[in-house]
């Protein structure tokens, strides 16, 4: 089991897999190597990446994650629009479709800031995928355009793990069937779900969380 | 006739239908844009996916899609999904950034056993794929781009497993075939289920531009829309039981071009660049008509790039010449015979130095 991202990149998806199910297999790139991350439908299901919306945009840097996250919409009874590359492209799209919620990323926050600020009307919500707690300040002046706007601590093996808003920020609330212990390695994650890779003990990118809370009660 | 015009008029209504009336069974949809029907704006449009598509990959456990727009992808995702299948299939769906030096790796860890896509990025794929996972693939499932004679060889060889199906799709009105029967070859299609094909200004070879009429959104269907293709349909019926068959021959002003009374061929020139292949890794060709002496005459200007590098101007004039008596731009003549009676201009060779970018469909061929 793989308790690292040098884990991933040394095991071969195969060794790594723990149950067979119809999945969607994502290359991973990362500066410490490019790897095969596999993600169970069901378990792309269960992961929080957007609220419940009746036309979301997914529009992401990596078009691997804007797949996954796309397909995650169709699971909860969305039809996605799914953002080509070119950003004037993607914001004639959103813009078409009166889209009412955008899952995104930073980068492509950015792209389309044009976009957000022609849409129609207020977002019903942004969710904002972060790796890093800090990135959620460069998408913070967005939120302007949601009426709910949300930031999810996540990467592309582990899936999201914690979340906040910009009332929040730079509090962080673990999401549930996630659990994080402080070691000499840093923050240790464990999701309580049987995924194709089960995350158990994984060590995060992230040496610490200034304020990170299990529900109400700060870590 | 559905104009062009029509035809975004058409898309349209059935968008705005789409969003005044969202479907409930959300898995049989999906969203895409499309380059334009009108020369000027793109499109968004909704596709129903055919529920016989959800039965297409029951036979494989892995499936490798290479297709390079999103939408694309994400439809192959879904369709995937929606299957039941035992095993289950995993699907990696591959993106043209991933074309790098680890591709190798990741195809030896994912080891499809059937691939979907663009001939051309199929190609471009299989250079990563050992002897042994290549040996794996049962399936290999084109669409988008025909597939020339070239493709078909190197695909045979490099697959011997796989059984070769290819479909046709227009991306401004979605899939106009059926799924391929096994006694279909290259580029050779029925119609798929509602979908009337037909035939416009045909020539002594019975070869004319595709029309299709069918439905595309409830009540709204488009007639007799121009492809833009020329085909060919034969009616004989199909030992699978089908009535018609058409035949793709190429895209009008790509991969068919006709000029100064002959016929330009991407197939053909395929062919030739690879008789050609010592000094022709990869080439692009320019048609147009040019007035030499106040005369309008047909020209082609070939740029080939070679991995040797650049070559001399004696040798752009031999590989021009070579290259001009060999490939047929009539039944029974050359280039280098239309150069002769003076109806074309030599033929012009330019090195490039550097490989063609990839880009998601590859034009090869093209009329300026």
């Amino acid at each position: 089991m793989p308790h690292s991202r040098e884990d991933f990149v040394r095991m071969p998806l195969a060794e790594r897999r723990h149950k067979n199910a119809a999945s969607l297999v994502k290359v991973v790139r990362t500066p410490q190597g490019i790897f095969l991350s596999e993600w169970a439908f069901e378990d792309i299901a269960n992961e929080p990446w957007g609220l419940p919306a009746k036309r979301p945009m997914v529009y992401m840097s990596d078009p691997h994650e804007a797949l996954e996250k796309s397909m995650w919409c169709y699971e909860h009874g969305m039809i996605p629009l799914i953002g080509e590359r070119d950003p004037s492209v993607a914001a004639f799209a959103a813009k078409t479709y009166l889209i009412d919620s955008l899952i995104t990323d930073v980068p492509s926050l950015v792209a389309l800031a044009s976009c957000v600020s022609f849409v129609p009307k207020k977002l019903d919500s942004l969710s904002v995928v972060i790796a890093y707690p800090e990135e959620a300040l460069a998408a913070m002046p967005a939120s302007e355009y949601a009426a709910v706007t949300r930031f999810l601590l996540a990467l592309p093996e582990t899936g999201a793990y914690a979340y906040s808003d910009p009332a929040r920020y730079p509090v962080f609330d673990l999401l549930p069937a996630c659990s994080i212990e402080r070691s000499e390695n840093g923050l240790l994650l464990t999701k309580k779900r049987a995924l194709v890779t089960p995350i158990v003990g994984y060590r995060l990118l992230i040496a610490d969380i200034a304020a990170l809370r299990y529900g109400t009660t700060s870590l | 006739m559905t104009t062009r015009a029509g035809l975004a008029i058409a898309l349209e209504k059935a968008w705005r239908d789409f969003l005044e009336h969202p479907p409930k069974d959300v898995w049989r949809y999906g969203i895409r844009m499309t380059s334009g029907t009108t020369g000027s704006k793109p499109l968004v449009v909704v596709n129903e996916y055919s529920s016989s598509l959800n039965t297409r990959f029951k036979n494989n456990e892995r499936v490798l899609v290479c297709f390079g727009s999103h939408n694309i992808r994400l439809a192959y995702a879904r369709h995937v999904r929606c299957q039941d299948s035992a095993p289950p299939t995993k699907v990696l769906l591959l993106d043209g950034a991933d074309i790098t030096g680890s591709l190798a790796a990741m195809l030896e860890e994912f080891r499809p056993d059937c691939i979907c896509g663009f001939p051309s990025f199929v190609m471009r794929v299989a250079q990563y794929l050992s002897p042994e996972c290549r040996a794996l693939v049962r399936s290999l499932q084109f669409a988008g781009e025909m597939l020339t004679d070239f493709n078909e060889q190197f695909f045979r060889e490099h697959f011997p497993q796989a059984r070769i199906s290819i479909t046709y799709i227009l991306n401004e009105i979605g899939p106009v075939s059926a799924p391929q029967c096994k006694h279909l070859g290259r580029n050779r299609y029925h119609p798929g289920k509602g979908v009337v094909v037909e035939l416009e200004e045909m020539n002594e070879e019975g070869v004319g531009e595709l029309l299709v009429s069918k439905k595309l959104w409830k009540d709204t269907a488009v007639e007799r829309y121009r492809t833009g293709d020329m085909a060919r349909i034969d009616t004989t019926p199909c030992p699978c039981g089908a009535l018609a068959t058409f035949e793709v021959m190429g895209r009008l002003g790509y991969d068919y071009i006709k000029i100064a009374g002959a016929l330009m061929r991407k197939e053909e020139f395929d062919r030739v660049a690879l008789l050609l292949k010592r000094h022709i890794d990869d080439y692009r060709a320019e048609v147009r008509e040019v007035f030499v002496d106040g005369k309008p005459k047909g020209s082609v200007t070939l740029r080939v790039y070679s991995a040797h590098g650049p070559g001399t101007q004696a040798l752009a004039e031999e590989i021009g010449a070579q290259f001009a008596r060999q490939v047929f731009v009539t039944p029974t003549q050359t280039l280098a015979d239309l150069v002769a009676k003076g109806v074309f201009a030599p033929l012009r060779v330019e090195f490039s130095a550097a490989p063609f970018p990839i880009k998601n469909k590859e034009v090869k061929l093209i009329r300026l």
